[in-house]
């Protein structure tokens, strides 16, 4: 079987457009003819052209996703298949919407990787549970009364906790696919920050 | 989706709202929480010289499903022994509030404190270390 677009990419192969035969700058349109391409088997960084890493600047990345997106809008390109063009733009929103959330990028690096992702695993440690509840009831209690300096207080207690387990989840997926112990520690920090997001979503 | 009336009950009158003292050797203590929400529940157990369950408590930081859920938990589990206790299943909690699909983590999460509670009891039997820590025997499965 002939390799597809995808596979001669990935081989590091010249894309090459299969209608005009001009080189493809995109893997999903092309600058000459305006031949769309579907991005069947490409992942999210590969859709913009990115290295799969964790560190990805965010300028960069927003430049290439409005230049991708204008590519494949149903103005630019003229072979009117409207269907496709709107499921790439669609494909393309959920690509930059992971990856700009830093969380969310290191959960689809881990997705990357393969094997167990966090939400399967589950793990936590009781420590982040009880002091959530800790907090959760503080912030509770310090809304029932008006006291705004408790407030204030608690909810740096909890800015400090979700940063700190950033921090963690920054540095185990910089190091992706890195070994078993640090995935398992990785999908601890992305458990553990889902509860510092909800007590951050309370203040 | 119409919520039902005994969901809508539990929500506004939720029984057994409250703490026990969680360092007394018949209290048995969980913390557990959901990562698909990161909603957390605490909920505590008291048994008598029998292994009965006499009282119950919760308190629930999570949706109106999962205090629903949790107030329905801790009325079930009150008046039976432990052993029992372990039988409730989070479907039994489904069905008798009618949750939607997308709150059954919530109804996971007053089965998984129930069992949480029962471990940390039994914990704090057998093992004196485990009771100094009651955070130990939590979990969040
Ligand atoms: S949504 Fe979090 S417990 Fe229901
Ligand atoms: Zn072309």
């Amino acid at each position: 079987m002939a390799p597809t677009e995808t596979e001669r990419q990935r081989q590091g192969a010249p894309a090459k457009c299969a209608a005009c035969a001009g080189p493809m700058d995109s893997p999903l349109f092309c600058d000459h003819c305006r031949s769309l391409y579907p991005a069947d088997g490409l992942n999210h960084f590969e859709l913009f052209g990115l290295a799969p890493t964790y560190d990805i600047d965010p300028a960069l990345l927003r430049q290439k996703y409005l230049q991708v997106s204008r590519g494949v809008h149903p103005d630019y390109h003229s072979t009117g298949d409207s269907s496709l063009s709107l499921h790439l733009s669609a494909q393309l929103n959920e690509a930059h919407r992971v990856l700009a959330d830093p969380v969310l990028r290191a959960e689809y690096l881990l997705e990357l990787v393969g094997g167990k992702s966090a939400k399967e695993d589950k793990s936590v440690p009781p420590e982040v549970l009880s002091t959530a509840l800790l907090l959760r009831e503080e912030i509770q209690e310090a809304r029932t009364a008006g006291d705004a300096a408790a407030l204030e207080s608690r909810g740096a207690q909890a800015r400090a906790v979700y940063e700190r387990t950033l921090a963690t989840i920054a540095e185990l997926a910089r190091q992706m696919p890195g070994d078993e112990r640090s995935r398992a520690r990785l999908r601890t920090a992305l458990n553990s920050i889902k509860y510092h997001q909800k007590l951050l979503t309370e203040l | 989706m119409a919520y039902g009336e005994k969901i809508i009950d539990h929500y506004q009158n939720p029984r057994n709202v409250g703490s026990l003292d969680r360092n007394s050797p018949n209290v048995g203590t969980g913390i557990v929480g959901a990562p698909e929400c990161g909603d957390v529940m605490k909920l505590q157990i008291l048994v008598d010289e029998h292994d009965n369950i006499v009282d119950a408590k919760f308190k629930t930081f999570g949706c109106g499903s999962a205090i629903a859920s949790s107030s329905l938990a801790t009325e079930w589990i009150k008046g039976r022994p432990l052993d029992e206790a372990l039988e409730l299943k989070n479907t039994d909690i489904v069905k008798e509030l009618a949750l939607p699909p997308v709150k059954i983590h919530c109804s996971v999460l007053a089965e998984d404190a129930v069992r949480a509670a029962i471990a940390d009891l039994k914990a704090k039997r057998t093992g004196r270390g485990a009771s100094a820590t009651p955070e130990a025997a939590t979990t969040a499965k």
